[in-house]
This record gives structure tokens, sequence and C-alpha cells, in this order.
């Protein structure tokens, strides 16, 4: 039997999971609402993505985020009766979720 | 020689009831996290190019679509958040010595690293 690259997708699958399940919801409640009511300083923000530990953080968000995505979209869509182009799927997945990664990196590095 | 036996299940089963429903709405929240990831990166790119531009991506930020999508994606990272603090016993069971910690303790006690979190998170941009 081929060795299988499930155990690495699934690894960042859970970690991407357990990442956004602790941090998404404030996130979004800074950008998406209390940055559009002016409540967030731009001293702060910029402060934060210059500092190495901030960088880092973004890229690691960016990064388990795509990924955990791509392993949970590649199954979905096989559950929706896609099974024939199984690996196209997880193809267009998993290369998607690292040309993401690839522009956090960019972002990330300012 | 038997014809193989044909796969029942229909290609749209999920929106039978509401288990399965919730079950695909779950799945499909990862979509929508990649998709804020998208906007959490432009923000960023914003606010690496100075103060001018941060400003003008807020008041896009503003925008009533902007806003609803927010909500939208705020609702999905929630379920998201909840069903996966729901799984982690099962996928992580923790003993202590012999006894195994039950598991409303391990959700429990996710529910409050999700509270610390958002409160650094919101200390650290403003407070």
């Amino acid at each position: 039997m081929r060795r299988s690259s499930e155990p690495l997708f699934w690894s960042l699958f859970s970690a991407g999971g357990m990442l956004t399940a602790l941090l998404m919801p404030a996130l979004i409640l800074v950008t998406g609402f209390l940055a559009p009511a002016e409540w967030v300083e731009y001293e702060r923000l910029e402060a934060l993505v210059t500092n190495p530990l901030g960088r880092l953080v973004i890229f690691a968000v960016a990064f388990l985020t795509f990924f955990h995505w791509a392993h949970r979209f590649r199954h979905v869509l096989v559950e929706m009766g896609l099974r024939r182009f199984g690996l196209p799927i997880a193809v267009v997945c998993y290369v998607a979720a690292l040309a993401g990664s690839a522009w956090a990196g960019v972002v990330a590095l300012g | 020689m038997a014809a193989p036996y044909p796969r029942q299940r229909s290609n749209t089963w999920y929106l039978a009831n509401w288990p399965y429903r919730l079950f695909m709405l779950r799945e499909l929240s990862a979509v929508f996290l990649a998709l804020y990831t998208v906007l959490l990166l432009l923000l960023v790119t914003k606010v690496h190019a100075g103060p001018a531009a941060f400003a003008g991506y807020v008041h896009t930020l503003q925008s009533p679509l902007l806003i609803a999508v927010h909500v939208v994606v705020m609702a999905f990272a929630l379920l998201h958040s909840v069903t996966w603090f729901q799984a982690v016993p099962k996928g992580l069971p923790i003993r202590r010595g012999e006894e195994p910690v039950p598991p409303q303790l391990v959700i429990g006690a996710n529910y409050v690293l999700l509270l610390a979190v958002t409160v650094i998170v919101v200390v650290i941009v403003r407070v």
C-alpha cells in the first residue's frame, strides 16, 4: 500500500480547526465590527503587524486556516457526490491553500 | 457475476433533514473562515501601507454589504467554535491519573479559553 499523505493534511486540518475555533470570533469582532466603528487604533495595529511575533501569528493563522479549509472542503465535495473527481479536487484544494499561504507570507512580511 | 450494488444515496442527501443540513453548514464553515482570512490579509496589507490606506479600508468596512458579510462570517465562525469544542473530548480524551476527565469539563475549558483569547485580542488593539 502506498504511503498516505492523509495524516499530514489531517494534522493541518486539526491544528487549523483548533486555532480558528479559539481565535476567529475575536478577529472577526475586531476587523469586522470594532474597526468600522472606528474603535480600533491604527498605531496598535501597525505595532502588531510589524512585530516579529505578530508577523508569525498572522502567517500561522492564514496558513492553518487555508489548509483547514482545503481538507474540509475537499472532503465535503466528495460527500456531495463528487467522489469520481476525488484526486483533482484534492490537488486543486491543497494547491489553492498553498498559494494562499504564499500570499500570506508576503503580506505578513509586509 | 452480479452487477455492483448501486449506491442509493442521492446527491442532495444533505438537504433531507436538519441534522444533515447542520452537518453541511458545519463543514462549510471552513469556506467562510477562509474567505474571512482573505479580508484579514487585505486589512494587514492596508495597515502596512500606512494610516491613509488603513482609513480608506475602514471606510470600505463600513459599507452595509461588508457589515452583512461579517455578520454571516461571525455566525459560521461561532458555529465552527461550538461544534469544534464539542468534538475536542472525542478526538482527544484526557485522563487525570486513572480517571477520565469529564467531556463537559474539557468543553467548558475551551469556552473559557475562547473568552480569554477574545479579551486579550480586544485589549491588544485598543485598551
